[in-house]
């Protein structure tokens, strides 16, 4: 991708006599910048519209396949001419607006859902060089936009002035709010181990190739995901949790309480609700492939590249496609727990968040603390790796057996996954 | 830097009008034929009887507080995770301290069935 | 630039302040309320203050406003529109005009210059800076980790106690 920052060099010089002939001499640099950051927000934004087009075919195709059927196969060869399809039908519903709904909330609920998903790709790195906006405080950036969310949400439930809309709205926000607190606490371990905050330079510390702009060593040098695997587990649970995605589509599930919070939308309006949802699988996907998957790194660690020849100009100029491959991955990942896991009830999702997953990410966040401490003199990748996969190891025991032992326990009603008969408070129940 | 955090306004800009354009294009596109019942309000396809008012479950407004007990915690961990190298052992320690105090407040939400969702 | 974008995001910031007191819904007026902090984040991006500027959206947008917008929906009847009749007002206004008159002069008069090395004007120059001079940006946070943990230790616990005591007395209140 090396050929891509010479032409973007290269558009930015004729970007800018371009608006020399037009513009005064002061407002050169300031039209260079718009116009550099339009044409990126541009590609971003197109790019990432074909990609969810075909995220929800593959959707439908996989979920098919997953309950033995073929998903759709008529429109296009495969159905690949689905997405558009849909698009058409969508644009041209009618929009029934309900008489009641306030004038402006409710429009500005369905406006303002997108752009939160949206705007999180500022800070996803395509490859080393194809990152819009390595911000330097980039991974908190992504989730303060997440958590933004939050608001359209309560718009598009109070603006609608139903009732149903507005309990679903409350309790999307309740579970959105809740989770983000291990999402974000699950990753203080990596962050811990990188140092940074930086979306680039954390990928470039999961070695082999050092992100642009790295100073020193590229420590740790291996995937974060086998060094804080638990964190991975956490984050991965809690961004399912975040998206809404099942399991945790309770606000949104077709035999729940209507439709939750985008009851009263119908044609364009609910599409962009299902637009915001796909956009933020990809962006959940894409922050996860980067922060825990080792993102553009190709997956040979450091001592098989050799110093030059092509092999190693593939390896630096392959970064969008291992990017690409993993962050698919990811999706077909959250694709797959929809296929396959049922619904979690209100108040068990939202005893796993508080009752399990948080105490768990700070249990981790500190052992990761302890040990990144004691490891410090050492500088190899493996002693690393080798001390936090028996860590890791040691707390993921501890947790299933503190779990166990107290669900054997019958802990008052607290907590219960099984319906467990009054009289039996021994918990011989069936299943897990 | 500025440069980027400009890219990150015109993004928002463009991420704001997406939807103005298309909903602006549905608009020319889409039927229109406003009708009584169609546009009453969504209640399982019955009536709708009395206002619009929920009622006040304080789980609410309990979940939201103990988050943004734990935001502020965030927040406070992120600059301290990033430092940590630089820093001894000694800053482990100290945060130690802060999350222990924060976990009794955990644990105490915990007892209180704070936690339950009723 | 830097002024245009400064002067955008005042007029936001206050333009939403007034939103605030001039809705008729509760609910529309927390709409204002979010629109201005997401203002004052603007702001302070232009002030070089990133991290502040993402934790002010995480904590103020993501979770104040969360807060704020739950104990409207909870506590009033949703679509009544209010006109609150305050018959103070004259006393009011000679209030706030005095906090106001008294923070611009604070802020008129006061040398603001920065003691953090970020040029001989303190300022931020042009939108091109260079990656070089920017690099602060990551050793901004890194610089606040470790003020925590050594000039400002004592705060940084103590926070920790008021939002221990913030909670318990959350629970409690509600309790009853």
């Amino acid at each position: 991708m090396s050929m891509l920052l010479q032409e973007s060099s290269a558009m930015r010089e004729r970007l800018m006599h371009l608006l020399a002939g037009v513009l005064p001499e002061a407002w050169v640099g300031t039209g260079v910048v718009i116009g550099m950051s339009l044409l990126k927000a541009t590609a971003i934004v197109l790019v990432i519209q074909i990609g969810m087009l075909y995220a929800t075919w593959l959707e439908r195709k996989l979920i098919g396949r997953m309950q033995d059927r073929l998903g759709p196969n008529r429109i296009g060869k495969f159905g690949l001419l689905v997405p558009f399809a849909d698009m058409i039908k969508i644009l041209t519903k009618e929009d029934i607006t309900p008489r009641d709904a306030h004038s402006w909330v409710y429009n500005l609920g369905a406006i303002l859902i997108l752009p939160p998903a949206l705007v999180g790709f500022a800070v996803v790195a395509f490859s080393s060089t194809l990152i819009a906006a390595d911000l330097s405080v980039g991974l908190l950036f992504f989730f303060a936009i997440a958590s933004t969310a939050v608001i359209p949400i309560f718009m598009a439930g109070w603006g609608s002035r139903n009732k149903f809309a507005l309990i679903g709205a409350m309790r999307a926000v309740a579970q959105i709010v809740s989770y983000e607190i291990p999402q974000v606490l699950s990753l203080v371990g990596v962050l811990l181990l990188a140092g940074t905050l930086s979306m680039n330079q954390l990928v470039g510390s999961q070695g082999p190739l050092p992100a642009p702009g790295a100073e020193g060593a590229v420590l740790p040098g291996v995937w974060y995901i086998f060094l804080q695997p638990i964190a991975f587990v956490i984050f991965l649970l809690a961004t399912t949790a975040e998206i809404e995605r099942t399991p945790f589509d309770l606000p949104e599930a077709e035999s729940e309480i209507i439709a939750g919070y985008h009851t009263e939308y119908s044609g364009i309006k609910f599409g962009m609700f299902y637009l915001a949802l796909y956009f933020a699988t990809i962006a959940a996907a894409a922050v996860t492939a980067m922060i825990f998957l080792g993102g553009w790194q190709p997956p040979v660690p450091a001592f098989l590249i050799p110093e030059s020849g092509p092999i190693t100009d593939f390896m630096y100029n392959s970064g969008w496609l291992w990017m690409t491959i993993k962050t698919v991955f990811l999706v077909m990942v959250f694709m797959w727990f929809r296929g396959t896991l049922p619904r979690l009830r209100a108040d068990q999702m939202m005893a796993f968040c508080w009752k399990i997953l948080v105490p768990l990410s700070l249990a981790n966040l500190l052992v990761t603390g302890l040990l990144a401490n004691l490891l410090a003199p050492l500088a190899s990748p493996m002693a690393y790796l080798g001390a936090f996969v028996v860590a890791n190891a040691i707390l993921l025991g501890i947790t299933l057996w503190a779990v166990r032992r107290w669900r054997e326990r019958g802990s008052s009603g607290d907590f219960v996954f099984e319906v467990q008969p009054a009289a039996a408070p021994s918990g011989v129940g069936g299943g897990d | 830097m500025n440069e980027q955090w400009a890219f990150v306004a015109i993004l928002t800009l463009l991420a704001i009008s997406v939807p103005l354009i298309a909903i602006g294009l549905a608009k020319v596109l889409r039927p229109k034929r406003p009708g009584t019942i169609k546009q009453s309000t969504y209640e399982c396809g019955l009536e709708t009887v009395g206002e619009t008012w929920v009622q006040f479950k304080v789980q609410y407004y309990l979940f939201a507080i103990i988050f943004v007990l734990f935001d502020v915690e965030t927040v406070f961990l992120y600059p301290w995770a990033v430092a940590y190298g630089k820093l001894g052992l000694f800053a482990l320690v100290e945060m130690f301290i802060f999350l222990g105090i924060l976990l009794v407040g955990l644990v105490y939400a915990w007892r209180k069935g704070a936690l339950e969702w009723v | 630039m830097e002024q245009l974008a400064f002067g955008v995001l005042a007029l936001l910031t206050l333009g939403a302040g007034f939103g605030v007191i001039t809705s008729r819904t509760v609910f529309v007026s927390a709409l204002w309320l979010v629109l201005s902090f997401v203002g004052v984040a603007g702001i302070y991006v232009l002030l070089g203050a990133h991290f502040l500027a993402v934790t002010q959206v995480l904590v103020y947008v993501g979770a104040i406003s969360v807060l704020v917008l739950f104990a409207i929906m909870l506590t009033r009847d949703l679509m009544a529109e209010e006109h609150p009749q305050n018959k103070q007002w004259v006393l009011a206004t000679i209030v706030a005009g005095s906090v106001f008159g008294t923070l611009a002069t604070i802020g008129y008069t006061t040398d603001w210059a920065l003691t953090w090395p970020r040029g001989a004007a303190g300022v931020a120059s042009t939108s091109t800076e260079t990656a070089a001079s920017s690099g602060l940006g990551s050793s901004a946070v890194e610089a606040i980790g470790r003020s925590l943990m050594s000039e400002h230790l004592l705060a940084f616990e103590v926070v920790s106690v008021v939002l221990l005591v913030a909670l318990i007395g959350a629970i409690v209140i509600a309790r009853d």
